[in-house]
């Protein structure tokens, strides 16, 4: 038959700021006017449909992409296939509140006008006197699926590294980076292979109710800083909103406390039972996962030693940049080790900043403690191993940028010997790193 | 829309295969229909189209022309002439429109199970309600097209004004006509006697004018009071498509029943003609209902019976 199949659904009004071919292309695949009718290549989208592919056999919980999938074969006009890939997704997740509102959709396709997700003008009539909390319903499922496109649309091949994650230690396996902007949790990966990590996986995440930072308890915001899993709750444990589990992070953490947030509870959770996700912006201040995406990572999240990276909007940067900052901290960490080994007491202390702290000290009674340790010392030998370094999202009224390095500490000398984590909290101060923080 | 058009086509293709066979011993079609191919084919669009057009006119029941005149269509970018014609083609037989339909209304349905899903809202087992057809003689005449077999024949007239609801819309619709200073004596006395019920029936003056019928007409449509609209056509009214009175009916019956709501309004009625015995008027005619809204210029015959005026036939202009 001969057809000229255009196909609008998505009329998505997405930014791209970066816009490579690539961009384009994928953006010209989900991103549709629904005036523009602009027809994409069976080729583009036959090659997302592979991307999917890919990502369904890494992970074959990958639900979302088989959404996707479903959307990409409606946009090239085969809508019994879209909607057989609907009804299979459905019935491996029967609770899966968006993959109906797309079926819905797709059903009213063959005769009703289709643009937006959610927005048959059919919807209204079938399902009358919406009451409000529904439609807001509605509103967030709509959000949801503009950010799932979204993330498909910005995510493949990205030639950037997050500047959040500059290096990971030999202990750490995994790395989490959340985007709150974005509703996107990136999951990277250290490879064996000596280069330093992998992005290896994303999933779509809720955050809390109002955008910002968290600052005092209460506030319904997620927190943005570097963060380390604590522990682990196991389902029994908690009420069912929880999920399957969760993965408290140590909010508020020493800077925090420093600056006076407060607030507590700041998990990493999973999904109450009858929904499979939440709204983007739903939580407290948690961040919130599907069950299906929590338990496949949960043998890969570590209490104690797997970071958590929250920002409002992760930086990607290039290569070059990317290798320089890196270079740039490791260094600053490596000079502190030198300047201590050699026992120049003057030289070691002006690695620490004015504003330095630690559990029982400032920089005057830590400047004097270890004036007067040193007068005990013959020789020091100081080992650092498995570090990790991880970058604080910079915000606007930021005056500096701050890192947080993760250590193993192996210190000798002639009258003690220690062996210990450490974490040191940098802060980028006239074109120099200078310690902020030291502690276990 | 336009996917509608694609699925319409899809939907015909189903049958195509099977159904439609070219008539054995019309060569003559059969060979248009391959020039027509060879024409589009050849990207001499507007030849095609002509030569698809033609073979319509000779052959009505032949979806395979509707569907390539359609795609030609489509390939000029003209989208509403497409879905114009695939419509023409889904009604050329009597038993596609209402096999389209009765699919709508499945999907309508099972778009609603999603939606209510999706929106976690309990919705009572759907009322999906599909037209049941009766087969008349003309229609096992025709063997080699495909038949809808009607389950409950004859059972349509059972469900006249069902919905209280429907005739309190009649009333109000009634007294809009009050307004407009059309009102028959006779009529609103029989208003009086019988309130509700008979608020709609066809008036049973001789005074009646043919404009005033039209609006009791539209105002039956409106309300969706199928057997009241009925009653306003002529014993002999012959539907203007060629179908049978019966299984035009039946299309009107469920054509009234399906959507959620009907709004009908004429204007610009002009007389064209008033013998007494028979009228001729012309007027425009505003169809909205909850899925469908468009506007046609109309013109019917009117005969006057002992009944009064009634609806002798109807054709859109």
């Amino acid at each position: 038959m001969m057809f000229k199949r255009i196909l609008t659904y998505i009329s998505l009004s997405l930014s791209f700021s970066a816009a490579t071919a690539e961009e384009i292309q994928l953006a010209k695949l989900t991103n549709f006017d629904s005036a523009s009718h602009i027809s994409s290549s069976p080729n583009e989208i036959s090659s997302v449909l592979s991307k999917l592919e890919n990502r369904l056999r890494l992970y074959p919980k990958d639900h979302e992409a088989e959404l996707l999938k479903s959307i990409l074969y409606f946009k090239s006009g085969k809508l019994e296939k879209a909607l057989r890939e609907l009804d299979n997704l459905i019935k491996k997740v029967p609770d899966f509140q968006l993959a109906y509102l797309l079926k819905g959709d797709l059903l009213l396709s063959k005769f009703g006008n289709t643009n937006t997700i959610g927005q048959s003008t059919i919807l209204s009539s079938i399902i009358p006197s919406l009451e409000k909390s529904k439609k807001q319903q509605l509103d967030f499922l709509r959000e949801e699926a503009q950010l799932r496109i979204k993330a498909l649309i910005n995510n493949k091949k990205r030639n950037t590294l997050p500047r959040q994650i500059l290096a990971l230690g030999e202990s750490v396996d995994k790395a989490l980076l959340i985007d709150k902007n974005a509703n996107r949790m990136y999951v990277f990966s250290r490879k064996a292979s000596g280069e330093l990590f992998e992005e290896v996986n994303d999933y779509y995440i809720t955050t809390g109710k109002l955008v910002g930072d968290k600052n005092v308890k209460g506030d319904l915001r997620t927190p943005e800083g570097v963060y380390f899993v604590t522990s682990w709750i196991s389902p029994d444990k908690l009420p069912d909103k929880y999920g399957v589990g969760a993965f408290p992070v140590n909010y508020p953490n020493e800077l925090d406390r420093r600056k006076g947030k407060t607030g507590y509870g700041i998990w990493l959770h999973g999904t109450d039972k009858g929904s499979y996700s939440r709204p983007p912006r739903d939580s407290e201040g948690c961040v919130v996962l599907t069950n299906i995406d929590l338990e496949s990572l949960k043998s890969e999240i570590k209490p104690g030693i797997t970071p958590v990276v929250i920002t409002n909007k992760v930086e990607w940067i290039d290569n070059a940049s990317w290798k320089k900052e890196r270079e740039e901290i490791i260094q600053a960490v490596e000079n502190w080790r030198v300047d201590w080994e050699s026992m120049n007491v003057n030289k070691y202390l002006s690695h620490y900043g004015e504003e330095f702290w630690s559990a029982s000290h400032n920089l005057k009674s830590w400047s004097a403690r270890k004036r007067y340790l040193a007068k005990s010392k013959t020789y020091q030998k100081v080992k650092l191993s498995d570090l990790s370094v991880l970058v604080y999202p910079k915000k606007e009224q930021d005056k500096q940028q701050i890192a947080v390095v993760r250590l193993q500490q192996d210190y000798r000398s002639n009258n003690f010997k220690s062996e210990m984590y450490k974490r040191l909290y940098l802060a980028k101060q006239d074109k120099s790193w200078k310690i902020l923080y030291e502690g276990r | 829309m336009l996917r509608s058009v694609i699925w319409g086509a899809a939907f015909f293709s189903v049958f195509s295969a099977t159904t439609f066979a070219l008539p054995a011993n019309n060569d003559d079609l059969a060979r248009k229909f391959s020039q027509a191919q060879q024409l589009s084919s050849e990207g001499k669009i507007d030849e095609a189209i002509s030569i698809y057009q033609a073979i319509i006119k000779s052959q009505p029941l032949l979806p395979e022309a509707y569907n390539n005149l359609a795609a030609l269509y489509l390939e000029q970018n003209n989208t509403q002439q497409a879905k114009l014609i695939l419509e023409q083609g889904l009604h050329a037989h009597k038993g596609y429109g209402v096999l389209y339909e009765s699919l709508t209304a499945i999907n309508v349905a099972m778009a609603r199970q999603a939606y209510s899903k999706a929106l976690q809202i309990e919705v009572k087992p759907s009322d999906i309600t599909i037209a049941t057809l009766s087969l008349d003689k003309e229609t096992l005449n025709r063997k080699s097209q495909p038949i809808v077999i009607s389950k409950e024949q004859g059972s349509a007239n059972d469900t006249l004004l069902k919905k209280p609801a429907t005739v309190k819309a009649v009333e109000k619709d009634q007294t809009s006509i009050d307004e407009k200073d059309v009102v028959d004596a006779i009529a609103s006395e029989a208003i009086n006697r019988e309130p509700a019920r008979n608020a709609l029936k066809v008036p049973e003056s001789s005074a009646e004018s043919p404009e005033t019928i039209l609006q009791a007409w539209s105002a039956a449509w409106s309300a969706q009071a199928v057997d009241v609209y009925l009653s306003f056509y002529h014993k002999h009214y012959k539907p203007a498509n060629g179908m049978s009175r019966r299984s035009w009916e039946q299309s009107r019956r469920y054509r009234l029943k399906k959507p959620s709501w009907i709004k009908i309004s004429l204007s610009d009625l002009n007389v064209m003609k008033n013998t007494g015995k028979q009228a001729v008027v012309s007027f425009k005619q505003a169809y909205s209902s909850n899925s469908f809204r468009d506007v046609s210029d109309k013109q019917v015959v009117l005969i006057y019976t002992d009944d009064g005026w009634r609806i002798y036939r109807e054709k859109s202009l």
